[in-house]
């Protein structure tokens, strides 16, 4: 885990590195003279060797300083904190949409299997997985902005305007993001249920007279969960990544649009910034799965890697 | 489980290939034919494919013909998908958008592939040490998120389409390399390839004669899942200014574009998006369909 984040953030100081164009001059603008060039040059630590400047960029990481907007002068960490939270919860709310739809649909899927309505359900699921969550965002807002008028096409209101106006802003975004997901949890959750209603101790239960419902929402239900929470742990980190589409559908302000920002502007330490968080939160998702998987099913235990 | 014909149950004799390369694409379509979507999705990726190879006799207009009297015009038979806001027929620009989807999407997950086979194969035969420089550095690469990964590649790069290709590839490398080395770990510990090595054959002989095609099948799956993914990830990074530029023809810059007119001219979003959704579509029953027919214990 450790090792993770110290790779995670060798790539990212990396990618900085790669990155074309000087900071200083960026920083200085075109009328710089080649002696303030050299003195912020020295000022910023450039003059140093790589691993130098490595070191000394983990170091201020590890006291929360992400280093300094190129293009507004404000702190990298002050900017994400106030765009993070707007993220955090559109991640959340399509991950709770996606789980309440996704896993029971897969569950009746498999629990009917080859009926009508496992065929409805895995008909949605794939139109759930090919849906591009840009094209879906533009036709909801078609459908329920322009034409129905229910709904807020794009923006964002702060709780202060009230928990309503709040979660309208919310909906629509939330459902483009979650739609994949839910697609392919259903997916999953009907193949994991499938595999776990070929095994022994099902058949076991069936034949001690066991109610079939019983045996399905009982027995097969339980375990067929475990794979399918870590996939949705697993999917927290992808959700963030497409939170980053979705919100330039919506201009809703989380770190997905601020991050796009930047790319355009070239304010590289901002960029930096977004991916080093998204996947600092990605890889903790993961130990979160892996701590939840040794408590859903005792069985599988960890040796020191 | 019956299972068709793979590497597992070739005879062990040294000298001859897994299994005889003249049936090798019978081998994957007679199971595949059986499944009814997946034909159907063959059938509109051939199509497709077909139109971005002969674009200029298929589209009826030049995609970049500007004719500012016709511009914003509703589909008609004149038009068929209507033109947009410079007068540009739609339908010819979504022909030749197939072009740049395919192209990338086969460059993006050839260079996956033919590196991630390379790291994949190195990691799982050698064992070891390289084994766990190659798989840590590729879990390094898996913890980022695959669509920020791009973005954050492609901020270095520049946005252009060939840029996008690169973006792409180098984000499913990690994916490949682990597939692989899951399957080379399979197909190294069977008894055709132990015998093998007793006659004497050499490391490289026996990686090209009995790894590479015992992992073939595991290869076509996931490149059928990860063409889906990568026009779908072409699309979102034109779509958000970051791939290919205007005025090249590309679905999700068309997208991109036509949300100006969203209201006046919602023709201009709705065909490019149903260009990608039924491209994705076919290509995702493509690869349901290959799962079931070469490996039954692969599950998404």
């Amino acid at each position: 885990m450790v090792l993770v984040l110290l790779g995670i953030s060798v790539v990212v100081f990396v990618m900085l590195k790669l990155t074309p164009g000087d900071p200083a001059a960026t920083m200085l603008g075109v009328q710089a003279t080649p002696d303030e060039l050299a003195r912020v040059r020295r000022a910023m630590g450039l003059d140093q060797p790589w691993v130098v400047q490595f070191g000394i960029w983990l170091r201020n990481l590890l006291q929360g300083d992400l280093g300094v907007s190129y293009i507004n002068r404000k702190p990298v960490a002050e900017l994400i904190a106030t765009r993070f939270p707007v993220t955090l919860e559109l991640t959340i709310f399509a991950m709770l949409l996606a789980a309440v739809i996704g896993i029971p649909a897969g569950v009746l899927s498999a629990a009917r299997r080859y009926t009508g309505l496992d065929y409805s359900i895995t008909s949605f699921a794939l139109f759930g997985v090919s849906m591009p969550s840009f094209w879906f965002g533009i036709l909801l807002i078609l459908l329920f902005s322009l034409h129905l008028g229910w709904l807020p096409a794009s923006g964002y209101a702060s709780m202060q305007r009230g928990l309503a106006e709040h979660l309208k802003h919310l909906v629509l975004p939330g459902v483009s993001l979650g739609l994949f997901l839910s697609g392919s949890l259903a997916r999953f959750t009907r193949s994991s249920m499938i595999d776990t209603l070929a095994q022994d101790f099902i058949r076991t239960g069936r034949a001690k007279g066991l109610q079939e419902r019983i045996v399905v929402y009982r027995h097969a239900l339980r375990n067929a969960l475990i794979p399918t929470v870590t996939v949705l742990g697993l999917q927290f980190g992808f959700l963030m990544g497409g939170a980053v589409i979705v919100e330039q559908v919506f201009a809703y302000p989380g770190v997905g649009w601020l991050v796009l920002i930047a790319v355009s502007q070239r304010d590289y330490p901002v960029v930096q910034g977004v991916v080093l968080l998204v996947a600092a939160v990605f890889a903790l998702s993961n130990l979160l799965v892996d701590v939840a998987y040794t408590w859903l099913d005792p069985r599988i235990r960890y040796g020191g890697d | 489980m019956a299972r068709d014909l793979t590497a597992t149950d070739a005879p062990a004799a040294a000298r001859q290939p897994a299994y005889p390369p003249a049936n090798g694409l019978g081998r994957i379509w007679r199971p595949l034919r059986r499944h009814r979507l997946a034909v159907g999705g063959l059938v509109v990726i051939t199509l497709l494919a077909l139109s971005a190879l002969f674009a200029d006799l298929v589209a009826p207009y030049s995609p970049l013909h500007i004719a500012m009297r016709e511009r914003l015009q509703a589909p008609s038979p004149r038009h068929l998908l209507g033109t947009d806001d410079f007068g540009r027929d739609v339908l010819s620009r979504i022909i030749h958008g197939s072009r740049i989807s395919l192209e990338v999407g086969a460059i993006a997950v050839g260079i996956a592939v033919a590196v991630g086979v390379v790291l994949g194969v190195g990691a799982g035969y050698l064992g070891g040490r390289t084994d766990s420089i190659i798989m840590r550095t590729m879990d390094v690469l898996l913890a980022f998120p695959a669509i920020l990964l791009a973005i954050g590649i492609m901020a270095i790069l520049g946005p252009s389409t060939a840029n996008v290709m690169i973006a792409i590839g180098i984000v499913y490398i990690p994916i490949f390399a682990r597939v692989v080395r899951g399957s080379t770990l399979q197909v190294k510990a069977q008894e055709y390839v132990e015998a093998a090595r007793a006659m004497g054959s050499s490391d490289p002989r026996i990686v090209v004669r009995h790894i590479l095609p015992g992992t073939l099948d595991t290869i076509i799956v996931q490149v059928s899942l990860s063409l889906a993914f990568a026009i779908l990830a072409e699309a979102a990074l034109s779509f958000l200014g970051l791939g290919t530029q205007p005025p090249t023809p590309s679905w999700g810059s068309m997208l991109s574009s036509g949300r100006e007119w969203i209201e006046r001219a919602p023709w201009l979003t709705l065909f490019p998006g149903m260009a990608i959704f039924v491209t994705v579509l076919a290509l995702n029953v493509i690869g349901d369909g290959l799962r079931d027919a070469l490996d039954p214990r692969l599950r998404i």
